[in-house]
């Protein structure tokens, strides 16, 4: 049976949004028949139907933002059948995620799976907020509504838009004041009782899947403090969520023996002693991590507007933690350099980096993150990646414990977890894996970080 | 007094009113004497104004519109029949590199009281060369004005402002509407340029046209008033100097717009109607400026085609419904 699905209107479109329908489920069509009108960041077009037959399913909503490639609609053609198909959006797009892992292995579809749970939620949520226009707080809205907004102090995040994709037009402003639902929240309305009339706008802002109308209020309870973000924990904040909701991650995670890049380390740094040089663990996996890249290059890459952007050159931010905060300063062509210059230059990005000196062309533009916690004894995390990067590596503390020797001998060995976070539109599982094996091979034989 | 008259005959009466008033105003065209005009617009005037005044021209644009440029200079008020528009291409270097510039290359010594007239557009099956609405492309020059009035009293009054004005005027009659019929004011009505005219009030959307399209947005007001929106419906009429403040003072009321024109879409009035809106009054819209135009082929011969290939009013209704975000029709 021939599926519809969201075509492809130009390289840079990614996904689109279902406007409407001009055709009904249960409509004869013929090839070349409009059948809906799709809106991307750039036009709006009618979808011409491809095939003959009766448009037996409509399975995206009007408002809905659809990736390119998934199926919107079936035509059935004669003697065919519908298709058993789950009703959940968010179930649909898993389906297509894992049909389009290839080469991915089962362990990395395992790897991955835990993960897509977590993730329906979020999406399901987020689709909501997009049908609206409305996703990260930006509203359609016309030139009229705003100025009368102003003019009448009114909140347009509790305006529900009938304009095309959710737009905002002059009949719902004015619908709004006169229910008098829309009104701006004063710092004092609080005190207020929570009145009827608020009542439903509470929940129409909520089905709308607004986010700040779906956080609880603070209970003011004693024994509370109220925190408000830092401007910096605010972009921290979007851009993470944006990350984890939008860069479909996927983990891949290795254990690493220590013990000669560990020897290797201190033998370095008897020797450079005296030029005040001292090698950090974290120096060792950043270069390590740089030179597996010369195998692996598609991770040293960034997601763009027109496609993946692979770099020659490895420009390797690090995580440094502040108290209020992150940043990650940048390591400008790490491959390149030696682990004395990296060791010196992290170090004085990190210093910097507390001291509030960073310049900004210091913390930008990087190519892959390194984050390290293994100060802090952390068995193993996951980091989120920092877009528009390919990936981000998240190291741990090494820990001394019994492994097995090549004779089998229980010996003590100083182990290490190194987790790969990677774009799955960048890359598949087995690239992450491989990369990561790279980087155990390298560090695992250090001598591979002297070439 | 007002009397009801046709479009041709309140044109004429402009001329023979300036014809009476002032001998300097000569009528120039071809077969506009002896055989009274194509369109009949002179019909009768040869006989009793004569030859010097009523003058037969041979088919030649460029010479005749030249002489008239020549005539004007020297102070005369020639009126010049263009048989249709469509032949002013042969005359648009004397009119465009002449007419247009004279009066700045002299530094207003000299002026040119000229008055060039014809009925410009398409939609009575004249087929490809002979379908141009011209009205961007003369408007396009600085140095010329444009009008294109619709009514037979605004064809009377724009008329006797065109002759009295020291500055060559590209005037554009409804072609097709000749035999329509309206009130026309008796006497000196002369109507200035510059200044729209509101041809029907209303609250929630704003209709820009000019032309013969002014009837076609009347029909689509009276559809969507029917469904509850009023529509308000300006008449451009003058389109060089233009009446920006009519647009944007309706605009700041309703909220909404669209701009028809028979015309291609490219480079139109509609165009700069929804630049000024977008300019001026920004603040105050619900939606985006819509345009209708013609369709983007030469003017189609057979008569179906001619249809479509022109403004309907249902395409100026349903353009007035997505400004109003309702269903189209």
């Amino acid at each position: 049976m021939p599926e519809v699905i969201m075509p492809k209107m130009g390289d840079a479109m990614e996904e689109g949004t279902l406007l409407k329908w001009l055709k009904s489920e249960g409509d004869d069509v013929s090839e070349g028949d409009a059948i809906a009108e799709i809106e991307t960041d750039k036009v709006t077009m009618e979808l011409e139907a491809e095939d003959e037959g009766t448009l037996a399913q409509l399975i995206a909503d009007e408002g809905q933002d659809v990736p390119v490639g998934e199926a919107i609609a079936f035509i059935q053609g004669e003697g065919e059948d519908v298709p058993e198909r789950s009703e959940g959006g968010g179930e649909a797009e898993e389906e297509a995620e894992e049909g389009g892992e290839e080469d991915g292995g089962g362990a990395q579809a395992t790897a991955t799976e835990t993960e897509e749970t977590e993730e329906e939620e979020t999406e399901e949520e987020a689709g909501g907020q997009e049908a609206d226009g409305r996703a990260d707080g930006h509203y359609r809205a016309s030139p009229i509504v705003r100025r009368l907004a102003g003019e009448n102090d009114l909140d347009l995040a509790k305006i529900d838009g009938s304009g095309p994709a959710g737009r905002i037009v002059e009949r719902d402003v004015r619908a709004a004041m006169e229910s008098g639902t829309a009104q701006r929240d004063e710092d004092g309305a609080q005190e207020e009782d929570v009145s009827a009339p608020e009542q439903p706008q509470q929940e129409q802002a909520e089905m709308q899947g607004f986010q700040p109308a779906r956080l609880p209020e603070p209970t003011e309870e004693p024994g509370t403090q109220l925190v408000e973000p830092t401007r910096m924990m605010q972009v921290i904040g979007e851009r993470m969520t944006e990350s984890k909701q939008h860069v479909p991650h996927f983990y891949a995670t290795v254990e690493v023996r220590m013990d000669v890049a560990m020897a290797l380390r201190k033998q370095l740094n008897e020797q450079l002693e005296e030029e005040g040089v001292k090698l950090s663990v974290n120096d060792f996996v950043m270069k390590a991590c740089a030179v597996a890249l010369r195998s692996y290059p598609n991770l040293n890459a960034l997601y763009t507007t027109r496609g993946v952007e692979l770099h020659e050159k490895v420009d390797m931010a690090m995580a440094v933690a502040l108290d209020q905060g992150l940043i990650t300063p940048v390591i400008r062509d790490i491959g390149s350099k030696g682990l004395a210059a990296i060791s010196q230059e992290s170090k004085d990005l990190a210093t910097r980096t507390r001291d509030g000196k960073l310049q900004p062309d210091e913390y930008q533009g990087g190519t892959i993150t390194v984050s390290n916690m293994g100060m802090f004894g952390i068995e193993s995390f996951t980091a989120i990646i920092n877009p528009p990067q390919a990936a981000i590596v998240a190291v741990s503390s090494i820990a001394r414990r019994p492994d097995y020797d090549e004779n089998g001998e229980i010996v003590p060995a100083s182990m290490m977890k190194l987790t790969l976070s990677a774009d799955h539109r960048i890359a598949n599982g087995r690239d992450g894996a491989m990369y990561m094996a790279e980087v155990k091979r390298v560090l695992e034989n250090p001598v591979m970080l002297m070439v | 007094m007002a009397e009801t008259k046709t479009y041709r005959e309140a044109l004429r009466e402009a001329m023979v009113y300036e014809l009476d008033n002032d001998e300097n105003v000569i009528l120039m065209g071809e077969d506009i004497g002896v055989y009274g005009g194509t369109h009949l617009i002179t019909d009768g005037l040869y006989d009793e104004y004569g030859p010097k005044r009523i003058m037969d021209v041979p088919i030649s644009e460029n010479g005749f519109t030249g002489a008239a440029i020549g005539m004007a200079m020297m102070g005369m008020r020639p009126v010049v029949e263009m048989m249709t528009w469509n032949f002013s291409f042969l005359a648009a270097d004397q009119i465009i590199q002449n007419a247009a510039k004279v009066r700045y290359f002299s530094g207003g010594q000299v002026e040119v009281p000229l008055v060039i007239r014809g009925p410009n557009g398409g939609g009575v099956q004249l087929s490809a060369q002979h379908t141009h609405s011209l009205e961007s492309f003369y408007g396009h020059f600085p140095g010329l004005k444009v009008v294109a009035p619709v009514t037979p009293n605004d064809v009377k009054g724009m008329m006797l402002t065109a002759i009295r004005d020291p500055n060559p005027v590209i005037f554009l009659e409804a072609g097709a509407l000749y035999g329509t019929k309206g009130e026309v004011e008796d006497g000196d009505n002369a109507v200035p340029f510059g200044k729209a005219r509101i041809a029907r009030e209303g609250s929630d959307v704003t209709l820009v046209a000019y032309g013969r399209q002014v009837n076609l947005c009347l029909r689509a007001a009276d559809t969507l008033s029917e469904e509850g929106f009023e529509a308000e419906v300006i008449d451009l009429r003058s389109l060089r100097p233009f009446d920006e403040d009519t647009i944007v003072e309706s605009v700041e009321k309703t909220h909404r717009a669209v701009a028809v024109q028979e015309q291609w879409r490219w480079f139109g009035v509609a165009s700069e109607v929804a630049a000024i809106i977008q300019d001026r009054a920004f603040d105050s819209l619900d939606a985006p400026v819509e345009r209708v135009s013609g369709a983007e082929v030469p003017g189609p011969y057979a008569r179906n085609l001619e249809l479509m290939a022109f403004p309907s009013e249902k395409q100026v209704a349903n353009a007035a419904r997505r400004v109003l975000y309702e269903e189209e029709k």
